[in-house]
């Protein structure tokens, strides 16, 4: 199970969302702005939702190939998890250890 | 599918609300203490209508002023260069930029028309401070009643813009007497004693009401005079920088005047971005600093802060298009 990680912060809009990694912040120094497929997915990391739930969403509402869509998915949460920016509870023993992998 | 990269432009609003969080998470971390000035809050309080602000305001102390600004640089932020000797003595606020963003930061560590001792009313506004949510972060900001005060005393200083400033003022005035804001009239009396402002913010004062301007209660009284000077020589340099001294003293004064007149090599470090540091490059900028500091002692103080704003902005555009040529824009 995924969810977004704590400390962020965030500004949400209807259709996009910006945000800055503040407990990296002096790594990460730049906001990052996510909109179309990174935010239909970002969306959904809330802690409810499976990485397959989420593929399964995405099939659904947009009807492309799944294979292309799990790809796509599995991707963008492997960075988001090597950012911080998400935290796998599966994966880690503590709040803000990113896994390197999920499943 | 897009990756996940920075660089992508944000509009000066949301730049706003970003770098608050940033200030208000880099401070905290640094056990600094850290009050938001001004922007989209004093809408909130319905203080003045919602406007585009032009730069983040944060107030910190004057003590924890150099742990905050070491705070503030790992996480990116540069000073902005003062233009010469002047700016530099005038000032009461160190400007920071990154490329990260289009508005600079405007670091406080003390506040005209504030009367009394600094650690005094600092300790003041941050006990009566409010929490507002910003960005997903809890960010400090100063009580309404003390935001009315502080919004006047910019107003009053500002003579630059002293139509605008009169307007504003009166504005404000309307708001706090009809009953319209989230500070009545007696709470803005009551922040203006507690702050020492009665007497620097007298003309506002007696907007809301009769008899409440009473300077002879404010000690010590230079400071009203010297308030005075600056506010008559229309916000000028040399006004402010004389101010800023007499308020020092004799012997920091002149320290300040010789740090002023030969920067430390670290001090032009910290002004200068990471790529423009060479030696030639500090024997230049202090040169340049001298023969600037002839001719501005009689310009105003309020430039400084646009300039600072441009520059921040060309650095926030460059660093976007960096980032794009090397196709990391998302």
């Amino acid at each position: 199970m995924v969810r977004q990680a704590s400390g962020l912060a965030r500004l949400e809009r209807p259709a996009s969302v910006v945000l800055l990694n503040l407990p990296c912040i002096e790594e990460q120094q730049s906001p990052y702005v996510f909109e179309g497929p990174s935010f239909e997915i970002w969306t959904r990391i809330d802690g409810t939702r499976t990485e397959e739930h989420i593929v399964d969403e995405l099939v659904e509402a947009y009807g492309a190939p799944r294979e292309q869509i799990a790809h796509d998915v599995h991707e963008f949460l492997a960075e988001l998890l090597r950012l911080g920016l998400i935290v796998d509870d599966d994966e880690s023993d503590g709040e803000g250890e990113a896994a390197p992998h999920i499943d | 599918m897009e990756t996940v990269s920075p660089g992508s432009a944000i509009s000066p609003d949301d730049a706003w609300l970003l770098l608050s969080a940033v200030a208000a998470h880099v401070a905290e971390t640094a056990g600094v203490r850290a009050l938001i000035l001004k922007g989209p809050v004093l809408s909130e309080f319905g203080l003045r209508s919602e406007r585009q602000s032009y730069d983040l305001d944060v107030l910190v102390p004057r003590d924890e002023l150099s742990d905050f600004l070491v705070a503030m640089r790992k996480a990116g932020f540069h000073n902005t260069d003062s233009d010469d000797i002047w700016h530099d003595l005038a000032s009461h606020s160190v400007g920071l930029a990154s490329a990260a963003f289009p508005l600079s930061v405007d670091a406080h560590y003390d506040f005209p028309g504030l009367l009394g001792d600094q650690a005094e009313w600092f300790d003041s506004l941050w006990r009566d401070r409010v929490f507002v949510e910003v960005a997903g972060v809890s960010c400090s900001v100063p009580s309404p009643s003390d935001s009315v005060i502080l919004m006047a005393l910019h107003d009053l200083r500002t003579p630059v813009t002293h139509r605008l400033a009169s307007d504003s003022l009166r504005d404000l005035a309307s708001r706090v007497s009809s009953g319209s804001c989230a500070a009545t009239t007696d709470e803005v009396i009551a922040s203006a004693a507690r702050l020492r402002a009665l007497g620097s913010a007298g003309r506002f004062l007696a907007q809301l009401a009769e008899g409440v301007a009473a300077p002879h209660l404010e000690v010590p009284r230079t400071r009203l005079f010297l308030w005075r000077v600056r506010v008559a020589l229309g916000g000028r340099l040399l006004g402010v920088a004389l101010e800023r001294i007499a308020l020092t003293g004799p012997r920091r004064g002149v320290l300040l005047l010789a740090r002023a007149v030969w920067p430390s090599a670290d001090d032009i470090r910290g002004a200068l971005p990471p790529n423009a540091r060479g030696t030639g490059t500090l024997a230049g900028y202090r040169l340049m600093r001298l023969v600037r500091g002839v001719t501005t002692g009689g310009r105003k103080a309020r430039r400084q802060r646009s300039a600072d704003t441009i520059r921040a902005r060309q650095g926030h555009e460059r660093g976007v298009l960096r980032a794009g040529e090397r196709g990391e824009a998302s």
